[in-house]
């Protein structure tokens, strides 16, 4: 009888533990991943975009947002910090610096992302709009693209 | 929506609400392209988002006349309910009678008379054209470039670009119309 009672406190014991361990498990694996914001505008000169990413705010929180490879968009565009790990984000630039408005396909910003869990999380992004010189409305097309190691520094590539 | 949305039946808040922030159904989002006075209640939208980041109480409160329609038909509701019912029977059904009506009563009024400029107090009308620079019926990123445009060109400024009110047109105007534009409005 004792070894009845026995067995079945070390089941009822190890049943809640192993989904325990097991949820953990799956929580704990988190990682950090740099993505890079493209706008390509074609032939027209790009002087303003405003985007929108939506990501999966159970997984993904955006930790960091900084500018792109061009001078006029180095600095980090404009986003409202609620969106940070609310699953949408608007990002939003401009510059009056006409003559060095990139043309064609162009990194305009980077998003340093927290995941959690296994698998690559679904990361959405559209273009709201995109402007050339003196504000005319221009169709671009916009994507995500993990971040090129060669295009990161040392302190993103984690210190390497 | 099932409704076909025509030039008699306009979206109504919550549809425009979906239309300022790019969810809109497609059938929506065709009618406020064709409509002006659609047009004109989602750029005050956009600024009644601009002033909550703004903070500006003044707005934020539940406007005066809204306040006065709703209790009105409350009490004409709730003067309905009295003659109707015996007063036995009317002492245990009024608390949850007078519960459901204030709460329909203010869906309904909300819903039927938010979309109508009069609720809008007239600064917030204001700030949403001059914020909207193309008149595009949406203030964004273009809006803000435009702003700055005009700002190092020199050319004087219309007043109404003054959207902070410290009494000059600057940078800081151009950030109000920026964060209008990457505002992220609370999903449902």
């Amino acid at each position: 009888m004792k070894r009845i009672i026995f067995v079945l406190s070390l089941i009822a014991g190890t049943i809640p533990v192993s989904d325990v361990q097991a949820r953990t498990a799956q929580e704990s694996i988190v990682r950090f991943q740099a993505i890079d914001l493209y706008v390509d505008s074609g032939e027209h000169r790009l002087v303003a975009y405003q985007v929108e990413m939506r990501f999966d705010k159970s997984r993904v929180e955006v930790v960091g947002v900084e500018g792109g490879e061009v001078e006029v968009f180095k600095d980090a565009p404009h986003y409202d910090p609620r969106g940070l790990a609310g699953g949408r984000l608007i990002l939003a630039a401009f510059t009056t610096d006409h003559k060095n408005a990139p043309q064609g396909r162009t990194r305009v910003a980077r998003s340093h992302l927290r995941i959690e869990g296994e698998g690559q999380p679904d990361l959405g992004i559209r273009l709201i709009t995109a402007a050339e010189p003196g504000g005319q409305r221009i169709k671009a097309k916009v994507d995500l693209e993990p971040a090129n190691s060669d295009t990161m520094t040392k302190e993103e590539k984690g210190g390497e | 929506m099932s409704e076909k949305l025509t030039t008699e039946r306009h979206p109504d808040l919550m549809e425009l609400e979906a239309a300022r922030t790019g969810e809109a159904t497609v059938a929506v989002r065709d009618h406020v392209k064709a409509c002006p006075r659609c047009q004109e209640i989602i750029a005050e939208l956009d600024m009644l988002a601009v002033d909550a980041r703004v903070n500006r109480p003044a707005v934020m409160g539940t406007p005066s006349r809204a306040d006065e329609a709703v209790f009105s038909v409350i009490e004409q509701r709730s003067q309905e309910i009295r003659w109707r019912y015996p007063k036995r029977r009317r002492f245990l059904t009024r608390p949850v009678w007078a519960a459901a009506a204030a709460i329909a009563v203010a869906v309904l009024t909300w819903s039927v008379l938010s979309p109508h400029r009069a609720m809008l107090p007239t600064i917030v009308k204001s700030v949403s054209y001059a914020g909207d620079v193309d008149r595009d019926g949406a203030v964004d990123i273009v809006d803000a470039y435009l702003m700055a445009l005009r700002l190092e060109s020199g050319i004087k400024t219309p007043e109404n670009w003054d959207l902070n009110k410290d009494g000059a047109v600057d940078k800081q105007d151009i950030a109000v119309v920026t964060l209008a534009a990457v505002a992220v409005v609370e999903e449902a």
